[in-house]
């Protein structure tokens, strides 16, 4: 599986590096106008986002007919997208805490905590709703469950919030929902994408 | 070493309208197996199928004596896609970082040295390099890693007559060890007369023939001849044949036997193509 980790950290490093530069230069403007813990939840995602895009780059380029005749099992191809999502968005969760630290040392910011349980949330409940549709569908397909998965994530989250009032538990609640969905959706994936034609 | 390096027996794949039917053959050890066939003859579904990349309906298939499924075995075996399948972004020195975390028998010196021999650049983008030399990177690819089979989608289609010559020279130095086979599949029949040994002819989701290609090429023939003689002809002479503006074209299995038999007709030898061409486009019985 490292090799194929290897193969989507060469294909997203570009990305990630202009993903940075905007991080870095939005994380200065927010900590002017609102708590840069924010950039959390942004930062988690986005790098996320970027590892989901793998998917679609593999069928475009062929790369799923190759990684069909590698001596590595059908399984594996399917864990090395959830745990690079899980790498990518941790760097991006890390990243984005790192910002929102050096902001909250500036002036004083909001509960940072709250945004780390949202951001775990949202990507968590995301990814398990983007991954595998990213395997079963087009690559056009694949962008609207991308786009579509976290505002859904998202009214979910607001939903938990409006019936526990305490924003740290209710995000704790939707981070376990977050958390056994996700692994759901991977145990699935692993049983059932085998069993599709690679091409 | 004895056996098969590739069975294939009665794989079936249905897909809407176009059904696999029944295909079976075998690729020797130490030989070249052509497979030919017109645009959507099943040549792509054959190999896909055999490789494990879509799965059969029916029937089985035997890899280097096991099962496809086996990661073991397909450290063995060496595939080239029609088309480049490596990623834009990559370059050559980029996959050989990510092969060699995959396959524990890639030889790093042995990749390198066939980079050179290619005039291949290692640190250009994939995107970069031509067609012919992204083939060349495939065929790099599937060398490095102890292949015993190669197996090849169209691998020399829209290449240059030099960059074909060069890649079947590759494939004829492959398969000198008695060990190795290679599996190719081509609407180029030319490329097939140069280095098969084997001729499978699938047309329509089915095999039409196995044969060597010798066979093809020194026995088969085309008897060029009149209505009325075309009529003297036996039945059971007649392989396929088809009426053309001026003659009738009758392919028969050995061209010798009827020069002797239809003394008054042409008997020309015939190529793979012109044997593909009366299958298909002429009656059979």
């Amino acid at each position: 599986m490292r090799g194929l980790l290897l193969k989507d950290f060469f294909l997203v490093r570009s990305v990630l590096g202009i993903l940075l530069l905007v991080l870095l230069v939005v994380g200065s403007g927010m900590s002017v106008l609102t708590s840069t813990w924010v950039l959390t939840v942004v930062s988690t995602v986005m790098f996320g986002m970027i590892g989901v895009t793998t998917i679609g780059q593999d069928k475009a380029s062929g790369w799923n007919r190759v990684a069909g005749v590698l001596p590595v099992s059908p399984r594996a191809v399917v864990d090395s997208k959830y745990v690079l999502y899980l790498l990518l968005s941790g760097a991006g969760f890390v990243l984005g805490g790192f910002i929102g630290m050096l902001g909250a040392l500036v002036q004083a910011q909001a509960d940072g905590a709250v945004f780390a349980v949202i951001s775990l949330s949202i990507a968590l409940l995301s990814g398990s709703v983007t991954i595998p549709c990213n395997f079963l569908l087009g690559e056009e397909k694949g962008i609207v469950s991308l786009i579509a998965a976290y505002p859904l994530s998202t009214a979910i989250f607001i939903g938990a919030a409006a019936i526990w009032r305490d924003p740290l538990t209710s995000g704790l609640a939707v981070l376990a929902v977050g958390v056994a969905l996700y692994l759901t959706s991977w145990l699935a994936a692993r049983a059932l994408l085998p069993r599709r034609d690679a091409v | 070493m004895q056996g098969n390096a590739l069975d294939v027996k009665g794989l079936t794949k249905r897909y809407g309208q176009f059904a696999l039917e029944d295909v079976s053959f075998s690729v020797p050890r130490g030989t070249v197996v052509g497979l030919v066939g017109e645009n959507g003859a099943g040549k792509s579904t054959t190999l896909n199928a055999a490789l494990g990349l879509i799965h059969a309906d029916a029937g089985s298939v035997e890899l280097l004596g096991g099962q496809v499924q086996d990661g073991a075995l397909r450290e063995q075996i060496g595939v080239v896609f029609d088309a480049n399948a490596f990623p834009n972004a990559l370059s050559p020195d980029r996959l050989n970082r990510i092969f060699r975390r995959i396959y524990r028998t890639w030889d790093e010196e042995r990749y390198r040295s066939l980079l050179r021999a290619m005039e291949l650049p290692a640190d250009r983008k994939i995107g970069k390099l031509s067609k012919g030399m992204k083939m060349k990177l495939a065929i790099a690819v599937a060398l490095s890693h102890g292949a015993k089979l190669l197996i090849l989608d169209e691998a020399t289609s829209g290449l240059d007559p030099i960059a074909r010559e060069e890649i079947l020279d590759m494939l004829l130095d492959f398969v000198q060890a008695e060990d190795h086979a290679v599996l190719l599949s081509s609407h180029i029949t030319s490329d097939l007369e140069k280095i098969a040994d084997f001729i499978v002819f699938l047309h329509a989701g089915r095999v039409i023939f196995e044969k060597p290609k010798d066979e093809l090429r020194y026995r088969y023939g085309i008897v060029r001849c009149g209505a009325a003689q075309f009529a003297a002809i036996d039945e059971a002479d007649r392989i396929a044949w088809r009426k053309q503006d001026y003659e009738w074209e009758v392919l028969v299995a050995d061209r010798e036997v009827a020069r002797k038999k239809y003394p008054k007709a042409v008997v020309d030898p015939a190529t793979i193509d012109e044997i593909m061409l009366l299958h298909i486009k002429g009656e059979r019985k």
